[in-house]
C-alpha cells in the first residue's frame, strides 16, 4: 500500500502549515504583492475596454491605441504663468462671439472647435472616460489669441518621434485655459478633408492626415485631468511629447513616419487648448487651435538586413512558396524584451500592431497539431506543435511564442500571459495585432524537428471552433536590436 | 473595498494555511511556495468579478496552484533532468518511519513537475486518474502514464516503500473534494 507516501505528503503539508503559522500568515510576502498585481491587471483590462469604447463611439473612424507603456511626458511645463486671475477670459466669454468656420473659407483669426454634448457625456464634467469627436469648426476671434511659437519634431533612430512645442498668449488679456487637457495633433495634409483614412488617437496625442472630418467639422480629442490656469498676455506654455513607433502603425498614419524621416513630409503640429468655462463644465466645450508647420530633424536608422527581402502580405492571402510573418516596429522602449524585469517572475506581454509580410523562399514552420483542452470551469489550455519544414536549422524564441484566438466581431479582447482571445486582431488588410514577450529562450530547431507550446487562458467556449494564429519570434543575428521584431505567423482553425 | 478584494481576504483568513501547505507540498521550499501561491491568487482574482465565495475561491486557487506550478517549472526548465540514481537500500525499519517519510518526500520533489503534480493529486488529494485529468486538462491516459512513470522512479531511486503502481493508476476518488478542516486539502 502507499500509506507511507500519503503520510509523507500530509506531513509536508503540515510542515508548510506550521511555517505559515510561524510567520503569522503570508500577508506581506504573498497576499499584498498578489493584490497589487491583481489591481494592475484589472486596471490594464479597464484601459483596454476604454479603448474599445472609443473606437465604437467614433463610428469606426478612430483607431483606439492600446497603450502598453508608460504615459507620455505630454504635460506642459509652465514657463512664466501666474496661476490665478479671476479676470481671465472664459469659454462663456468667447462662445457668444464665435462664427462658423469651414475649410478654405478665406478668413483668418483665432481658430477653434466647439463641441456640444450632454453633461453626462462630457469628460470634463465628471464622466470617467475620454472621447474623440468630430465637432463644428468655429472662428473665435478676428485675431489670434494664442500662437504656436515653437514646434520641433525630432525623429529618433528607432522611429520614436519627439515633439517640443511652445504656446504663447498673443491676445490683450489673460485666458483661462486647461493645461492638463491640451491635445497635440500631427497631420500630414492639414488642408484637406479626410477621405476615410481615419486617425489614431490616445493619451492626448493624435495622428491623422488632417483634422477636417468634413468641410465644417474638426476632430478633437477630449482627454486628461483638468488643470486650469490663467495664461496672461505674453505668457508661455511649453511641452514635450513622445510618440513611439507603434503610434504610427494605426489608421491615418500611412507613410507619415517614413516621410518625416526621409524629409518628404513636413508635418503640421496643432495644439487644441480647452478654454475653461466660467463655472462648472456643462454641455459645451470650446477649444482654441494653434498650428504650425514643424521643423523636422533626425531620421530613422536603416532597416536591419534581417528584414530585407520581405514582401507585403494581405489578410487571407495564401502562398506555398513563402512563410507568413509579421514585422513589429515597436521601438526598444516599447519592446517587452528590452524592458526591465519587474521581479514578479511573470513574463510581460504586449500586443503591438504589426505589418503582415511574406518571407519568400518556401515555408519554414508548419503546424502539425493544435488543440484546446478545457481545464475545469474557468480555464482552458491551448496546445500546439509545429515542425521545421525549411530544410535548414531555424533559430527561434521558444519562450516568447504567443497565441491569438480570433472570435470575430465579439466586441471584447482578453489578453493574458501570451494569449489574446476575442475581437479580430486585424486592424486592416495588412496590419494586425501580435504578441511580444519579455521572456526569451532561443532554441535552434533542426530540420524536421518539432517545436511545441502550451498556453493557459480564461475559458471561453467560443474558442473551441475558432481560428487564429501562433506566433514564434525569429532570433536574428542582430537580436540585440529591439527596434523591430520578426515573428513567424502560423495560422490554424478549429472550425468543423 | 471591492468584492474580489473582500473574497481574497476571507479566503486567506479561512483557508490560507491549507493553500500555503498545498503549495509547500508541491515545491518543498518556503520561498517557492510564496511565489506559487502568489501566482495562483493572481490567476484566480485578476479577471471578471473573481470567485463568488470562499469555497469557490479555494477550489479555483487550488487549481491555479496546480497549473501555475506546472507552468512555472516549464518556464524554468523546459526539459526536466532525468534522475538516474538507483536505490541503494530499502528501508523498512518502523523506528525510522519519520526519516522514511522525509526521504520519500525528497524523492517526490525530484520528480518532473507533471509527475510530481499527479503524485500529489493522487496521494495527497486522493484523486483518481480521471479526476486528475479533469483538473489538469489532460487525458486520463496521460495521467496514468505520469503516475506509472513516477512510481517507477520512486521505487527505482528510493526503494519501493510499498508503492503499488496498480493502486496509483486505479485508486482514488473520482470527484474533486475541497475541504478545509485541519488544512489538509
Amino acid at each position: 500500500m502507499s500509506n507511507e507516501l500519503m503520510e509523507s505528503l500530509a506531513r509536508q503539508a503540515e510542515t508548510g502549515g506550521a511555517l505559515y503559522d510561524g510567520r503569522g500568515g503570508v500577508d506581506d510576502a504573498v497576499v499584498a504583492p498578489a493584490r497589487r498585481r491583481v489591481r494592475r491587471a484589472r486596471t490594464m483590462r479597464t484601459a483596454g475596454t476604454l479603448g474599445v469604447t472609443a473606437l465604437v463611439l467614433a463610428g469606426g473612424v478612430a483607431a483606439a491605441l492600446e497603450w502598453q507603456g508608460q504615459r507620455a511626458d505630454v504635460a506642459p511645463a509652465i514657463t512664466d504663468v501666474p496661476v490665478v486671475d479671476p479676470d481671465a477670459i472664459t469659454a462663456d466669454d468667447l462662445r457668444a462671439g464665435t462664427m462658423e468656420r469651414t475649410l478654405d473659407d478665406g478668413r483668418t483669426g483665432q481658430a477653434g472647435v466647439l463641441c456640444t454634448m450632454t453633461v453626462k457625456d462630457n469628460p470634463y464634467a465628471g464622466a470617467n472616460f475620454s472621447r474623440a469627436d468630430s465637432c463644428p469648426a468655429v472662428w473665435v476671434a478676428e485675431a489670434p489669441l494664442v500662437e504656436l511659437t515653437r514646434a520641433d519634431v525630432v525623429v529618433g533612430g528607432d522611429g520614436t518621434v519627439r515633439v517640443a512645442w511652445e504656446l504663447a498668449n498673443v491676445s490683450g488679456g489673460p485666458i483661462a485655459v486647461d493645461r492638463g487637457t491640451i491635445g497635440i495633433a500631427i497631420t500630414s495634409e492639414p488642408d484637406r478633408v479626410m477621405s476615410g483614412e481615419g486617425y489614431t488617437a490616445g493619451d492626448r496625442r493624435l495622428i491623422a492626415p488632417s483634422l477636417w472630418s468634413d468641410r465644417g467639422k474638426r476632430v478633437v480629442q477630449m482627454e486628461g485631468d483638468s488643470d486650469l490656469l490663467a495664461l496672461g498676455t505674453g505668457d508661455l506654455l511649453d511641452g514635450d511629447v513622445v510618440l513611439d513607433p507603434q503610434m504610427f502603425t494605426g489608421l491615418g498614419t500611412e507613410g507619415l513616419l517614413e516621410g518625416m524621416s526621409d524629409g518628404t513630409v513636413h508635418p503640421t503640429v496643432t495644439l487644441q487648448v480647452r478654454v475653461a468655462p466660467a463655472g462648472a463644465a456643462g454641455t459645451d466645450e470650446l477649444f482654441l487651435e494653434a498650428s504650425a508647420v514643424a521643423t523636422t530633424t533626425g531620421s530613422m536608422d536603416p532597416v536591419p538586413v534581417s528584414f530585407e527581402g520581405l514582401e507585403p502580405r494581405t489578410r487571407g492571402e495564401t502562398r506555398d512558396d513563402a512563410q507568413e510573418a509579421l514585422v513589429c516596429h515597436v521601438g526598444e522602449a516599447e519592446n517587452p524584451r528590452f524592458q526591465p524585469d519587474d521581479g514578479d517572475g511573470m513574463a510581460n506581454w504586449s500586443t503591438p500592431t504589426c505589418e503582415a509580410v511574406w518571407i519568400p523562399g518556401g515555408r519554414l514552420l508548419e503546424l502539425t497539431d493544435v488543440g484546446i483542452a478545457q481545464q475545469g470551469e474557468h480555464t482552458s489550455v491551448f496546445q500546439w506543435s509545429a515542425v521545421n519544414v525549411s530544410g535548414r536549422a531555424l533559430d527561434l524564441d521558444e519562450a516568447s511564442a504567443g497565441v491569438s484566438i480570433d472570435l470575430g466581431d465579439v466586441g471584447y479582447v482578453s489578453n493574458s500571459d501570451g494569449v489574446s482571445v476575442g475581437w479580430t486582431p486585424w486592424n486592416d488588410d495588412s496590419r494586425r495585432h501580435a504578441l511580444l514577450s519579455s521572456a526569451s529562450e532561443p532554441v535552434t530547431v533542426a530540420p524536421g524537428d518539432p517545436i511545441t507550446g502550451e498556453k493557459t487562458f480564461e475559458r471561453d467556449d467560443k474558442a473551441l471552433d475558432a481560428h487564429g494564429a501562433v506566433f514564434v519570434r525569429v532570433v536574428r543575428e542582430d537580436d540585440e536590436d529591439g527596434t523591430r521584431e520578426l515573428l513567424l505567423e502560423l495560422p490554424w482553425s478549429l472550425a468543423g | 473595498m471591492s468584492r474580489w478584494s473582500e473574497t481574497l481576504d476571507a479566503l486567506m483568513r479561512e483557508r490560507g494555511r491549507a493553500l500555503y501547505g498545498y503549495a509547500f507540498v508541491l515545491t518543498g521550499d518556503a520561498a517557492d511556495a510564496d511565489d506559487l501561491l502568489q501566482d495562483a491568487l493572481v490567476r484566480a482574482f485578476k479577471r471578471g468579478r473573481g470567485p463568488e465565495d470562499v469555497a469557490a475561491a479555494h477550489a479555483y486557487v487550488k487549481r491555479a496552484i496546480q497549473t501555475a506550478f506546472i507552468d512555472t517549472h516549464r518556464r524554468t526548465s523546459v526539459r526536466p533532468r532525468r534522475d538516474g540514481r538507483d536505490a541503494d537500500r530499502v528501508l523498512q525499519d518502523p523506528t525510522t518511519a519519520s526519516t522514511t517519510r522525509d526521504a520519500l518526500h525528497e524523492a517526490v520533489l525530484s520528480l518532473p513537475p507533471r509527475e510530481r503534480a499527479c503524485i500529489v493529486m493522487r496521494y495527497f488529494d486522493g484523486l483518481a486518474s480521471p479526476a486528475i485529468a479533469e483538473e489538469l486538462g489532460i487525458s486520463a491516459g496521460t495521467v496514468r502514464g505520469y503516475l506509472t512513470s513516477a512510481i517507477e522512479k520512486l521505487r527505482r531511486t528510493h526503494g519501493d516503500f510499498g508503492l503499488d503502481p496498480t493502486d496509483a493508476v486505479e485508486g482514488g476518488d473520482e470527484h474533486v473534494v475541497i475541504t478545509s478542516k485541519g488544512g489538509a486539502r
